[in-house]
């Protein structure tokens, strides 16, 4: 045995040693450093990021916030010394969507500080969804008029789910918002939802541009929309997705994104019922019981 | 030792990403599997605060929400400044970040990375740990008595580790 081992070259004992040892070194220590390695890169390029995201989400309000409000009191102050009824009623239809557009943004801001700040709670209730949904369609319905979309309802006769019924309106509100943003030539946004597996599916589909693939990533990012700077044609601060997808997981759903360039895109989300949290003894997750050993005190 | 506690106290349920901290008596649970909890507990005005995360530190992706334990702390710490805490009459409590051996590599380093994170800050801003259980295989339940500091703890079966957080 001594002797073959003459025959071995020195590369050969070490790629020998690498594969008996590797693993073991691989898996603790080299992974560590190649871990925290990508952790720093990844890091240093996100601060560069957050800073552009930063610059860009302060001009979108100046622009979102201070337009609306410029227009409103500019609107409001003509009201006061027009004279035909005419005038007045489609001045006050101006308004009324800019206020509209206002307070929807204002909202997500609100919602994003709150999950920023961790202070959502979400409540369990038993949802009757398509009333739910049907509301949302209705309180969107001056978006909807003035970008001349239809949404069309998929919806069972019937479906009661146990969910929070304060974020799940928040994000069918902004899902919907969305797919009427980017609704593209045919103004159709298809609204699907299902019962299935216990877990409610819900998809807003609509036939607009799509999402190439490269940006697809970055749409779920705060601050960001896939197109920026004086091309933006679509309002927002790229908050609404964002919120859409810390909610959804806060209610401990998932969300996939669809997009064909050109086609259109759909988004897909999926939420378990409410898990009852009643009683500090029993619990119960999932419908199975959990088991504790001996209580411990500390 | 239970009589005192189970007077009316006000219940909460903590979420995942979420966190808590209220001048008045509560009695806080939670259910940790890989995830941390940190307990905060003023020693002279008498009540506590706590917070549940999911990953050590804010990558970048999304919100810098208490979903990462470097947020999540910040925010206690703050909260609890606001109301009226100093942060040198905080102590702290540790717990959660359990790792099973079947689950894999990137879940182990999750959970390592997450107690480390909680130890590397409390750390940073002066605040002494007096009781930790963390790591292990075993997911926990725990009952945090806001007044008292004191906290109940349970292991949850490893069987049921996938069901928690």
């Amino acid at each position: 045995m001594i002797n073959s081992s003459r025959h071995f070259t020195n590369d050969q004992l070490i790629g020998e040693l690498k594969n008996r040892l590797g693993p073991m070194i691989d898996s603790s220590q080299k992974n560590e450093f190649i871990n925290l390695e990508e952790e720093v890169r990844r890091l240093s390029s996100f601060l560069q990021e957050s800073e552009r995201g930063k610059s860009q989400f302060l001009s979108n309000v100046r622009n979102e916030i201070n337009n609306p409000l410029t227009s409103i009191l500019g609107l409001a102050s003509s009201i006061t010394g027009s004279t035909t009824e005419e005038k007045v009623k489609r001045m006050s239809t101006l308004i009324y969507q800019q206020a509209f557009e206002l307070d929807f943004q204002m909202r997500n801001i609100i919602v994003a500080a709150e999950i920023e700040m961790g202070d959502i709670q979400p409540m369990n209730s038993r949802v009757n969804i398509i009333t739910l949904l049907e509301d949302q369609v209705s309180y969107l319905k001056p978006k909807i008029d003035s970008m001349g979309v239809t949404v069309k309802l998929q919806l069972p006769d019937l479906l009661k789910f146990r969910t929070d019924p304060y974020l799940l309106q928040t994000i069918c509100a902004n899902l919907l918002t969305n797919a009427i943003e980017y609704s593209g030539a045919n103004k159709l946004v298809i609204v699907d939802v299902t019962e299935r597996d216990e877990h409610l599916h819900l998809s807003v589909t609509d036939f607009g541009s799509g999402i190439e693939l490269e940006k697809q990533k970055i749409i779920f990012d705060r601050f960001r929309q896939a197109e920026t700077g004086r091309t933006k044609s679509h309002p927002g601060h790229g908050l609404g997705l964002t919120i859409v997808h810390e909610l959804v997981e806060l209610l401990q759903g998932t969300i996939e994104l669809k997009s064909i360039a050109g086609k259109g895109t759909t988004i897909h989300i999926q939420i378990p019922p409410f898990l009852q949290r009643e009683g500090s003894s029993s619990l119960s997750i999932s419908g199975s019981e959990l088991l504790f050993t001996e209580e411990e005190e500390f | 030792m239970m009589k005192a506690l189970d007077v009316a106290i006000d219940e909460h349920f903590l979420f995942p990403s979420t966190l808590f901290a209220e001048r008045s008596p509560h009695r806080v649970q939670t259910i940790l599997g890989s995830c941390v909890a940190v307990c905060l507990f003023d020693l002279e005005m008498e009540y506590g605060g706590i917070n549940h995360y999911m990953l050590p530190w804010w990558n970048g992706n999304g919100m810098p929400s208490p979903k990462y334990g470097d947020v999540a702390i910040e925010r206690l710490i703050e909260k609890m400044t606001i109301l009226g805490s100093r942060k040198t009459n905080l102590v702290a409590k540790i717990f959660g970040g359990a790792s099973q051996y079947t689950l894999n590599r990137e879940v182990f380093d999750i959970s390592n990375r997450n107690i480390a994170t909680a130890e590397k800050l409390l750390n940073s801003h002066k605040i002494r740990i007096v009781a930790q259980n963390t790591g292990g295989p075993k997911g926990r339940k725990i009952v945090f008595h806001t007044q008292t500091n004191q906290v109940l703890m349970k292991y949850l079966e490893p069987t049921e580790l996938k069901e928690a957080v």
